[in-house]
């Protein structure tokens, strides 16, 4: 659903969302300025408007319109290098997105790693980190433990004049998470457990919309083209590696010693067809390889 | 009722003994008093001599702690009420020595902390998640 453009974007509280929304997000900067971790999760269903709350929040917590191309991460590489980046910028607030980051293997698991290594870390940085996930309950339960996320906002029946906002705490979360494990259905546990406040929150600004629908846009671009490359079955040299059982460097001194050209080159990142593995047996096989010494 | 054949009772302080006995004739007065209540609705005349015996049974039950920190006037008033033969004047008594029990804590069920639900973090802090 599209939003309807010729709206207003401002309530009549001078803010784009409702104001028990702005309570709790102010509970949060408190909470930064005692030295406390502080996570904002947004979750929900695809184009329910977390992104758009992501950036009305964030705007909020700056006090200012945040900076869309530094302050937002979209993946989890992207996410890392721009926390450290803004931190050193004295920004208040980084948003992750999620951008399709968990549609692969093993995604999960190095997002939840990630985020254990900067809460391990970011007291000191004294930022606000707001994830914008399909479903929070991905969230290792590490992270809950160490009660880094504090408020959970699920976005939920969006229309095309405003969206919808259920926010939990953390004892509300763990409950809704309990509920998971009972429901069939699991999605029915937001219904199950009171929220703290509901409100609503309307759309950005036109321009600001389009701007992030083009930041959204290209990040996504690349992650489908990333795709494009591995459906068509080409690889790269870690992936040859892991084949051979040898390391990335041995992989490559022979690809160049066989003067074998990349079928592909993205992101500085080279990709070979299959033929390459078969070349390179033939070359193990038959004559000694390079940088067989080295693995020695 | 509490039996004081009973050997559990020698295991008990007696004030914990007391507080059951003083539960024991209030509840005794607010079942006389419901009685009283429907007979009445009823139409039905109903001495309230079974009222003023419980509530007199409570008051003596309770005695020495009125007398020690209840102010002399409100005492005599109390006692005035009890020895009453108008109902209203019974269950005002019956009132004003449950106000003093609930600020003795004896009847104070409600002492959970209140806290306000719309504020995430007041919430997080009374359940251990500060």
């Amino acid at each position: 659903m599209v939003w309807d453009n010729s709206k207003k974007n401002l309530y009549d509280n001078g803010l784009p969302f409702s104001q028990p929304i702005a309570k709790l997000i102010k509970e949060q900067q408190d909470r930064i300025l005692e030295n406390k971790a502080s996570l904002i999760i947004i979750d929900g269903g695809v184009g329910e408007g977390k992104t758009t709350l992501a950036v009305h929040i964030a705007d909020y917590i700056q006090g200012c319109p945040i900076n869309l191309q530094e302050q937002i991460g979209m993946g989890g590489n992207d996410f890392i290098k721009k926390f450290y980046e803004g931190s050193k910028k004295g920004y208040k607030v980084i948003v992750y997105d999620e951008a399709g980051d968990f549609d692969r293997r093993g995604a999960i698991t190095r997002f939840n790693k990630m985020l254990n290594r900067i809460f391990d870390t970011y007291r000191t940085f004294n930022i606000i980190v707001i994830l914008c996930l399909p479903n929070f309950n991905v969230l290792d339960k590490s992270i809950f433990e160490k009660k880094i996320p504090r408020l959970l906002f699920n976005c939920h029946g969006r229309s095309s004049k405003y969206g919808n906002i259920r926010a939990y705490n953390l004892y509300r979360m763990y409950l809704i998470k309990w509920w998971m494990t009972k429901l069939k259905i699991p999605p029915q546990a937001y219904q199950k457990v009171y929220p703290n406040v509901r409100g609503h929150f309307l759309d950005l600004a036109k321009e600001r919309s389009e701007l992030l629908d083009k930041i959204s846009t290209e990040s996504k671009t690349d992650i489908l083209e990333e795709y494009n490359i591995l459906g068509d079955g080409l690889l790269d040299y870690a992936s040859i590696a892991k084949q051979f059982d040898k390391s990335i460097s041995w992989v490559k001194n022979n690809i160049n010693a066989l003067g074998i050209k990349a079928d592909k080159v993205f992101q500085k990142k080279k990709w070979f067809s299959e033929d390459v593995v078969a070349l390179l047996e033939n070359r193990v096989g038959g004559v000694k390889s390079m940088g067989d010494d080295d693995d020695e | 009722m509490v039996d004081f054949n009973n050997d559990s009772t020698i295991t008990r302080t007696p004030k914990d003994i007391l507080e059951i006995l003083i539960i024991e004739k209030r509840t005794y007065f607010i079942d006389a008093y419901e009685k009283y209540i429907k007979d009445k609705t009823n139409g039905v005349q109903t001495p309230i001599s079974i009222l003023k015996a419980r509530l007199n049974s409570l008051f003596l039950e309770i005695y020495p702690s009125l007398q020690k920190n209840m102010d002399k006037e409100n005492f005599e008033l109390l006692k005035n009420n009890v020895n009453s033969k108008d109902a209203d004047a019974l269950l005002q008594a019956f009132n004003d020595m449950s106000e003093f029990l609930y600020n003795k804590k004896l009847l104070m069920w409600d002492s959970m902390k209140q806290y306000d639900p719309t504020s995430a973090e007041e919430e997080n802090k009374f359940h251990g998640m500060g």
